[in-house]
């Protein structure tokens, strides 16, 4: 109850400081006021609201399973003492490379829709690649014993062994990566000028200098990802019932 | 079940043509200082370690009791059980027979240590396995829990009359619960000498403790 409490002062007291700031400002195109954001929400089109959120959704949960698929397979070959030596070098220098320059790169070679997905794939797949080799390579060597004392078979050992320790892995991966995902998403959005999304609708709205529209659609995915956010908490909890 | 087995770490001998007579349908306590290869010898016995020689223990199904609890941390209880045993009725009456029934949907975090220990016994009678072996079932528990999880292990072994070969350092529960307790000495181990223990499963009174400790000071 406390910590709610807590939690609502704290967001309270951002919108008072904003609403002061906006005040002071007085400059719509730097500062919009709470009453323009409202009015901007109050015009939205609701299908153009949902049809944008929707093809955002859709391109982060696409990119980030294709990550997840691409990261797994990744890991076991690396499980591998050679195939370990070949795509270490490889995550290293992924991870390393600047995402902006990930995301010119591939606005250049693969054009405005296609680049989306690959931009936010290849800052993820580092990420997951790095989880599902960790959770395969320290699977505790007391229950690897326990296994081969009472014969399990190999379906057992994946199932008893690995399976719920790669589903724990996960579920707290996904906690800390799927918002990032949607993050990179939408500002691949805005710097790919997409033509639907949320970031394309932020891009639009700062063409027009609608400053209000820019703030409104941010705040719209701060929203949804806090939503991502809660949902995912809870599934978490229900999943990872041992912890 | 006879043992005779050479086994070295990197040079190091633990075992130079050790021999070992194991009474089946007998609990078997091997006793010996820290450190002179028992683990080893349950690890060899378990196949699960690499030795020279031969174990004559025909492929025989084993339960296996470590020194740590090493269930499956995110199965319950019941799910840690129905991994060796599907019979459901047979793991319900073994956890009310040993009043842990109430543990059966708790994940391993949620139980005490000797909790843990005690589902990690049933794990190894619950099979139909006829040998279990026994790693220092008792490290690190107190003299209560000790002694609840002997008289578990007496009751169980009653029930089952599984050959059981448990290992340890400590000559009271050697004493206590081992039919035929095999005294290993250190340094590249050998078996001293195998005994039948007069003594099993005597109540502590005050002259069994004055033999026991007879006994205790001709051996070490």
């Amino acid at each position: 109850m406390i910590k709610k409490y807590k939690y609502f002062l704290s967001i309270f007291l951002l919108m008072s400081i904003y609403y002061l700031i906006s005040h002071k400002v007085d400059n719509e195109m730097i500062l919009p006021r709470f009453s323009q954001i409202l009015n901007y929400f109050k015009n939205l089109n609701l299908k153009d609201l949902f049809k944008n959120i929707s093809y955002t959704i859709f391109k982060a949960i696409t990119s980030y399973l294709i990550s997840l698929i691409i990261a797994f397979v990744l890991a076991i070959i690396a499980f591998y003492r050679r195939g370990y030596q070949i795509i270490q070098p490889l995550m290293s220098i992924l991870k390393s490379i600047p995402t902006i320059s990930i995301i010119l790169i591939s606005l250049i070679w693969l054009g405005k829709e296609k680049s989306i997905y690959i931009i936010a794939i290849l800052v993820i797949l580092p990420i997951l690649y790095e989880m599902f080799y960790f959770q395969i390579k320290n699977v505790n060597s007391e229950l690897i014993e326990v296994c081969n004392v009472y014969q399990f078979s190999w379906f057992k050992k994946i199932k008893y062994l690995y399976f719920y320790q790669i589903l724990e892995g996960l579920m707290l991966t996904l906690k800390q990566t799927f918002g990032l995902c949607f993050k990179i998403i939408v500002m691949a959005e805005v710097i790919g000028q997409a033509k639907y999304g949320i970031g394309a609708r932020i891009q639009n709205e700062k063409i027009n200098l609608e400053i209000a529209g820019v703030f409104s659609w941010t705040i719209i995915l701060i929203l949804l990802v806090l939503s991502i956010d809660l949902i995912i908490n809870y599934s978490s909890k229900h999943v990872i019932k041992w912890k | 079940m006879n043992i005779k087995i050479s086994k070295a770490y990197e040079k190091i001998k633990i075992f130079d043509d050790f021999e070992l007579n194991i009474v089946d349908h007998k609990i078997n306590v091997i006793l010996g200082p820290s450190g002179c290869g028992k683990t080893t010898l349950l690890k060899c016995i378990a196949q699960i370690c690499d030795y020279e020689g031969q174990i004559d223990q025909n492929n025989r199904d084993i339960g296996y009791v470590f020194q740590e609890d090493r269930l499956f941390p995110y199965l319950n209880i019941y799910q840690n059980l129905t991994v060796i045993e599907n019979n459901e009725s047979k793991i319900k009456s073994y956890l009310q027979k040993f009043n842990v029934s109430d543990l059966i949907y708790k994940y391993p975090n949620k139980l005490s240590g000797g909790e843990k220990q005690r589902i990690s016994i049933i794990r190894a009678f619950l099979g139909n396995n006829d040998l279990v072996l026994m790693d220092e079932p008792f490290k690190s528990l107190d003299f209560n829990l000790k002694m609840n999880l002997m008289e578990m292990i007496r009751e169980i072994y009653g029930e089952t009359n599984k050959t059981i070969i448990l290992v340890t350092h400590d000559l009271d529960i050697a004493l206590s619960l081992g039919h035929v307790i095999h005294i290993l000495s250190n340094k590249v181990t050998k078996l001293h000498e195998s005994i039948n223990n007069p003594y099993f499963n005597q109540e502590l009174d005050a002259q069994s403790i004055v033999i026991r400790n007879s006994i205790k000071n001709s051996l070490l």
